[in-house]
């Protein structure tokens, strides 16, 4: 099918009133957990996962997807009004989008960073659209080693660039791998780690995994320490909003310039969303003509970290659907609603469901356009809901957790293990050990062993066939150079350290 | 010894003695296979050695830095939200949806001191509504409301 026909089915199966209902749904939920700090993205697709089981696949992933970017314009909003991140994603909001609320611009920032967002996201859809498919087209020749090169580049990008120790990362991903390894091994059918537990005959389920680590522990530590925060009531109304000519004139190219920055980091594995807003702003305030503007509410500091998260956001989805491979613990999720429904990702999902692709790429248009209606006109709605006492949402969230756990196989053995990842959590952020690579080595690590079990099968044994391969050597090279420049950052991080 | 950073001196330590479990328990249990032909045991027990070399390297790391101080856990929150799955795991099957919400809430309202029982009731009529419209009705799940299973 052309391009042209291609894009026609997935307006066609996006446009279904089902589908435009679940992107209404996911994309409102997505701005309801943004926009209370404490429930960060991974953390609301973990609960909310555990429905789509109950879905149609296409409607499932159009939901998830919609609550992934749909964090990214809400979290914005406790950024500007509470100097409180919403998502990670949003953190850099905060250094200039809370003094401007303090300036009494609060609805100039909300608007301008809805804006920024959509023309990111706008971006971010284009880039996917045009590049996925090539990237697919090229990737059906890619064989074991290949695949095996490039889960491991991801997985080195992902923990060598998260902020923290790299040791304690790559730990977190062996721990992922070795619980991504328990349960019936595909080749002989040998019960690994199971130790005569039936249900662990049939492995760890990622839901219970990720509630755990990210559902349950986040709350048991927001609860200590979100309290009610007292924020200035501005004056919200679309009169409020408007920005001058000088805010746009200003605003126009960082928006542009955070999208590109946000559209590469995104499509990028390993990297993502808050990596790029950081970026973003980082870059703004060292090519701005008077850096002293940034920090006391610059409109470039809050529209270039935006359209670049939202930029992201979208083109994440690049290796996710093109190459059946997750950059992010979330995009992770998503590729396992799709397993969960017995479709294979990879790069022959866009041959064999083009309706799923394209109708999920299509339904990114509608989401952005139902956020913008979301983050304007109905902003108030969302600012009164930050004056919610905290007390009351967690038993709320928590009983969303246990439930949907439980409904999905109704097991209550799945729900005694979010409660043991869940302590898990808890100790792994008291002792600094980062939680997205463990996600990302559960869900790669099979697939890992898979692919490395495959290609030493048809090299006979020989470990050479992983350099000799040009595509497999080049992935490999740019592994080593990673890991070489995150070991030199660090030491020479020490050093200066060690020297003051 | 006791000015170094002993947290990651620990856990290095514990996570060297887990990997080495692992690579053990992996090659005496399972075939190990060849290099070409690779049983279930062989990425185990190379996982299992990565973590020990790891946990050696953290907790190595943590002899040459300085002691750094670790912020305690609040127990409270950590105890009643956990033990709040808890029950919601055993009551669930044996007596319902209902009655699992309520023990939840109730024992997961024991995190937060703010908390009236007159507001954890209210807060447990409304859950019990949600759970039922949204489990039940929107996704036609099949959970008894109230049940005996003893």
């Amino acid at each position: 099918m052309d391009f042209f026909g291609n894009l026609g089915l997935g307006l066609q199966t996006a446009l279904s009133l089902t589908n435009v209902f679940y992107c209404f749904v996911g994309v409102f939920l997505g701005t309801l957990l943004g926009v209370i700090p404490g429930i960060g993205v991974l953390a609301a697709i973990s609960m909310l996962f555990p429905i789509t089981f109950h879905m149609e696949p296409t409607s499932a992933l159009i939901m998830l997807a919609g609550i992934w970017y749909g964090t990214s314009y809400g979290g914005s909003t406790a950024s500007i009004l509470l100097n409180v991140p919403g998502t990670p994603a949003n953190a850099v909001v905060c250094l200039d989008g809370y003094p401007m609320a303090q300036q009494g611009r609060g609805a100039v920032a909300l608007f301008m960073t809805t804006v920024a967002s959509f023309v990111g996201g706008s971006i971010g859809i284009v880039i996917l659209t045009l590049f996925a498919p090539v990237i697919a087209q090229y990737a059906l020749s890619m064989g074991s080693a290949e695949y095996f090169s490039l889960m491991l580049l991801g997985l080195v990008a992902a923990t060598g660039i998260a902020d923290g120790s790299a040791v304690k990362g790559f730990v977190m991903v062996m721990l992922g791998i070795f619980l991504g390894g328990i349960g019936t091994d595909v080749y002989t059918g040998t019960q690994r780690f199971a130790f005569g537990i039936p249900e662990l005959g049939d492995g760890i389920s990622l839901v219970a995994l990720a509630m755990g680590v990210f559902g349950v522990a986040e709350l048991i530590i927001s609860v200590g320490s979100v309290k009610g925060k007292r924020f200035e009531s501005s004056d919200l109304t679309l009169r409020a909003m408007k920005p001058t000519r000088d805010d746009m004139k200003r605003s126009w190219r960082p928006m542009l310039r955070g999208s590109g920055i946000g559209s590469f980091f995104g499509a990028l594995p390993g990297t993502g969303p808050s990596l790029a807003a950081f970026i973003a702003y980082a870059i703004e305030k060292r090519t701005a003509r008077d850096p002293s503007r940034f920090g006391k509410g610059a409109i470039e500091g809050i529209t270039a970290p935006e359209s670049a998260n939202n930029a992201a956001d979208q083109t994440s989805f690049i290796p996710t659907l093109a190459l059946g491979i997750p950059g992010s613990p979330t995009m992770a999720l998503m590729l396992g609603a799709l397993i969960i429904h017995g479709i294979t990702p990879g790069p022959g999902l866009m041959t064999e469901q083009p309706s799923l692709f394209w109708g999920l790429v299509m339904s990114f248009w509608i989401g952005n356009v139902l956020l913008v209606i979301l983050n304007v006109p109905l902003i108030g709605i969302w600012v009164r809901l930050l004056a919610v006492p905290y007390h009351l949402l967690f038993p709320a969230v928590l009983m969303f957790i246990c439930l949907g756990t439980y409904s999905v196989n109704n097991s209550t053995f799945d729900v005694l293990l979010v409660m043991v990842f869940g302590a898990l959590g808890v100790g792994m952020r008291k002792l600094a050990f980062p939680a997205a690579p463990l996600i990302l080595g559960f869900v790669l690590g099979p697939m890992m062993e898979d692919h490395f079990r495959r290609a030493m099968l048809l090299s006979s044994g020989e470990f050479a066939t992983f350099v000799q391969r040009p595509i497999s050597a080049t992935l490999l090279a740019i592994t080593a150079a990673l890991v070489l420049w995150s070991t030199l950052s660090a030491l020479r991080a020490r050093r200066r350290s060690t020297s003051q | 010894m006791l000015n170094r950073d002993i947290v990651d001196i620990f856990t290095g330590l514990a996570l060297a003695v887990f990997g080495l479990v692992i690579a053990l328990y992996a090659s005496s249990h399972y075939q190990l296979g060849t290099l070409q032909r690779m049983g279930p045991g062989m990425v185990p027990m190379g996982i299992g050695a990565i973590t020990a070399l790891l946990g050696a390297l953290l907790a190595g790391g943590g002899a040459l830095r300085p002691r750094v101080a670790l912020s305690g856990i609040e127990w409270r929150p950590l105890l009643a939200i956990l033990g709040g799955i808890l029950t919601f795991a055993i009551a669930v099957p044996r007596v319902g949806l209902a009655p699992a919400i309520a023990t939840m809430t109730l024992v997961t309202s024991l995190a937060d001191r703010q908390l009236r029982l007159k507001t954890v009731a209210l807060l447990i009529v409304f859950l019990v509504l949600a759970a039922i419209v949204i489990f039940r009705l929107a996704l036609g799940m099949n959970i008894p409301i109230v049940r005996w299973a003893f």
